[in-house]
């Protein structure tokens, strides 16, 4: 059996799923693992048995990821077009609007519920493609700012305001979805 | 005296530490890029005197664990454990098969 059927047998699952996860797209998932596969070939000199075979296709992966969302969204104006959730949330002397309330006395419990993780990936798909795949790759690849900054050609300070706004509709989401039915309970 | 305190404090800050949306675009800030240690210090005197934006920065913390989690979780392989419909389809898998098998 050769080093990709193995891989492709044993890790092609679990890639797909993390691609699934990442691009939430059936056929770009598919896509994307065989070019982990092929990469993985090209790439079987550098490997070093330090890591896993699973983490260092995971890896590729990411990789493969990063480039999908950076072909995809190069010549958008990605900035224009994603949300601006933070507008009017503050007064024009710096203060909230509406109050930021407590989401119950320990809410760090609700990382333990798997239910709840599944709403907040729910909140994470609903944000625009564009500012999610920014978003997703600073915070889940730790893909440097320099780097995102190049390939969605985004300023610092402009990347800075996406995120923010990514995190703020995020929290807003999840206030909706899940803490006012939990808090009505 | 600790509102007394407050009061003084508060005089003396400079004025983004009194606002509370600088405060919060900092507090968002420190998770993707540390803060100098005077701003964390001004955000964290802020934090102490303002619930709000206490419960902003406790929620935003909160959800950075969880999508942090969320690709733990995946990355470690346990989706399609639990959910099986997360399969490669045999006809994808046949088709990769094909595109990596030696010419």
């Amino acid at each position: 059996m050769t080093n990709a059927t193995k891989w492709l047998s044993l890790y092609g699952d679990y890639l797909y799923a993390y691609a699934l996860m990442r691009v939430n797209h059936k056929d770009t998932a598919e896509d994307l693992v065989q070019e982990t596969l092929l990469a993985g070939l090209e790439s079987l000199d550098r490997f070093s048995n330090q890591s896993s075979e699973k983490t260092w296709l995971v890896a590729i992966l990411k990789h493969k990821i990063l480039d999908y969302w950076r072909k995809k969204y190069r010549h958008k104006d990605i900035f224009e077009t994603a949300n601006s959730v933070l507008d009017g949330v503050f007064t024009q002397d710096g203060q909230w609007a509406v109050l930021p309330g407590q989401w119950g006395e320990d809410a760090s419990a609700q990382l333990e519920d798997e239910e709840f993780l599944n709403t907040l990936q729910k909140c994470l798909l609903g944000l625009p493609e564009q500012q999610r795949c920014v978003f997703e790759s600073r915070l889940m690849d730790d893909a440097p700012t320099e780097e995102l900054c190049m390939a969605f050609s985004l300023s610092v300070g402009n990347l800075g305001v996406l995120i923010h706004r990514a995190r703020h509709a995020v929290r807003g989401c999840l206030e909706k979805k899940w803490f006012q039915g939990e808090l009505a309970k | 005296m600790k509102q007394f305190m407050q009061k003084i404090m508060g005089m003396c800050m400079p004025s983004w530490m009194r606002r509370c949306d600088k405060v919060s675009t900092l507090v968002v800030q420190d998770l993707d890029t540390p803060l100098s240690p005077f701003k964390k210090k001004g955000v964290q005197m802020h934090l102490s005197m303002c619930p709000p934006c206490k419960h902003y920065a406790n929620q935003m913390a909160m959800i950075q664990a969880g999508i942090l989690k969320i690709e733990q979780i995946h990355a470690q392989g346990e989706p399609f454990v639990h959910n099986p419909s997360v399969r490669l389809s045999q006809e994808a898998r046949d088709r990769i098969q094909k595109s990596i098998s030696p010419k």
